[in-house]
């Protein structure tokens, strides 16, 4: 059994999204180099910190939070799709190219994860998303789970986020910011296993994918 | 033989999601919220409301404040390990141990602050089948009835069991990936040595605390539980599961 940990490490100089939140900040209460028995640190950070799930109550008004995630939408059978060819944003022909029709778990591999945007401090406007077009159709083929590999499923320009009211309007749960750089396009058994957070519309989670038996 | 990408090939992870269209998932964690059980000198736990819709703003959005040490978490070497090779994060402990063949000892009778003891874990395996290398072990106190998030949570903090350091050193022999339990630590309320947090650590035994629905749990079960990759961590919240096989 191989596993491939797709999870960015969460530290103080990681990337954010950039508006009014704070990155990550770790503050120790205790540490065995001061004497202390044991080490111990507080973290404050966003629930869209790194590798995350948005909750449906992210975008929708009475949309579940975090707790009453179905585990079954984040853990089962998945497709790593290739998209690093796409430029600019993945519409719906690149889509209907890549023959996703079918799956219910979809990772969108695209430059983003060639040019190691996730693992890098700053913020890169520049990413690769999904059109509103192609959310449409990842709906209307059944799409339960949409995987991508930044820290949002929207094209940076949308104002009117119309990508995520398209997914979570109809369900579909949304992870973002995977680590896909070292991940051949295949199919894997999906681990992603978010937080219990009370009311939430999100959770830091840790991703990984599992090849074989 | 079909190739290893085709679907009906055994090591296809399509035979791995077949496999566990049999199994239920158990959710074993706790959910988190404000007033949970922390330990007295921890931050707890807490949700700032960042933004949201009601408030005129396009999402919601919370700002966490955790300890790594909150609710079901997962403790890695360095949080009692001050040197040698032991002496890393949480971010660092391999994935492939965290997942595996689970042994749920019950002892619900201990008294106040008592200790498990390896005998008691003996008695289990003459019963049950022996523990091995690599398996997951998980002691249930019934401690989890007591969780609460006002006054009556209070009762999680005082007087709890634990495993005692031969049990620990009994353990650690076997070669286990991992002991977890539904009390605040590992080690009994009140443990000044904290044997059992020594002794598993030091060996690169993780540990996993605040556990709930170990009695939904038959004697073997297979248990995941992977934490957060927190740079240099001495710990991380975990939502932890356990499959069992689905009756009939």
């Amino acid at each position: 059994m191989e596993i491939i940990d797709v999870t960015r490490t969460v530290d103080p100089k990681m990337l954010k999204w950039p508006d009014d939140t704070e990155p990550p900040s770790q503050e120790f209460v205790t540490r065995t180099d001061n004497g202390d028995p044991a080490t111990v640190s507080e973290w404050k950070m966003s629930s869209h910190t790194g590798t995350h799930m948005d909750a449906r109550m992210h975008f929708i008004p009475d949309g579940w939070p975090m707790e009453a995630l179905d585990l079954s939408r984040s853990v089962g059978l998945c497709r790593v799709v290739d998209l690093t060819h796409v430029e600019g944003h993945v519409g719906r022909a690149d889509l209907e190219a890549a023959e996703v029709a079918g799956q219910a778990r979809l990772l969108l591999k695209t430059r983003n994860s060639e040019l190691g945007f996730m693992q890098r401090e700053e913020f890169e406007e520049g990413y690769s998303a999904i059109s509103r077009e192609a959310a449409e159709y990842l709906v209307e083929i059944g799409v339960e789970t949409i995987g991508v590999d930044y820290l949002s499923v929207e094209p940076f320009e949308d104002a009117g986020f119309s990508t995520h009211h398209t997914l979570l309007g109809a369900d579909v749960v949304i992870l973002e910011g995977l680590v896909l750089t070292e991940v051949e396009p295949g199919e894997y058994f999906l681990a992603c296993l978010p937080l219990k957070l009370a009311g939430s519309d999100g959770s830091p989670a840790r991703a990984i994918l599992i090849r074989g038996l | 033989m079909p190739d290893e990408k085709d679907p009906k090939h055994p090591k296809h992870p399509t035979a791995l999601a077949a496999l566990l269209q049999g199994f239920e998932i158990i959710d074993l964690s706790h959910t988190l919220e404000e007033g949970i059980p922390s330990w007295p000198t921890h931050a707890r736990f807490g949700q700032v409301l960042y933004e949201s819709y009601e408030l005129g703003d396009v999402a919601r959005h919370y700002g966490l404040t955790l300890s790594e040490h909150t609710g079901t978490h997962m403790d890695a070497p360095l949080h009692f390990i001050a040197e040698g090779p032991a002496h890393y994060g949480i971010d660092e402990v391999p994935l492939d141990r965290l997942a595996g063949r689970a042994a749920t000892i019950e002892a619900p009778e201990l008294p106040r602050s008592g200790l498990l003891t390896a005998a008691h874990v003996r008695e289990w395996e003459e019963e049950y089948g022996s523990i091995e290398e690599l398996d997951v072990v998980l002691v249930r106190y019934g401690w989890d009835r007591r969780w609460g998030t006002g006054p009556e949570g209070t009762s999680f903090l005082e007087d709890w069991p634990g495993l005692g350091g031969d049990a620990a050193e009994y353990l650690v022999g076997k070669g286990v990936s991992l002991v977890g339990c539904d009390t605040l630590a590992v080690d009994a309320f009140g443990s000044e040595e904290n044997p059992a947090h020594y002794a598993l650590l030091g060996k690169e035994v993780y540990i996993v605390e605040n556990l709930k629905n170990l009695d939904r749990l038959p004697p073997w079960s297979f248990f995941v539980a992977f934490p957060l990759k927190v740079r240099g961590g001495s710990g991380s919240p975990v939502r932890a599961v356990a499959l069992m096989h689905r009756e009939g």
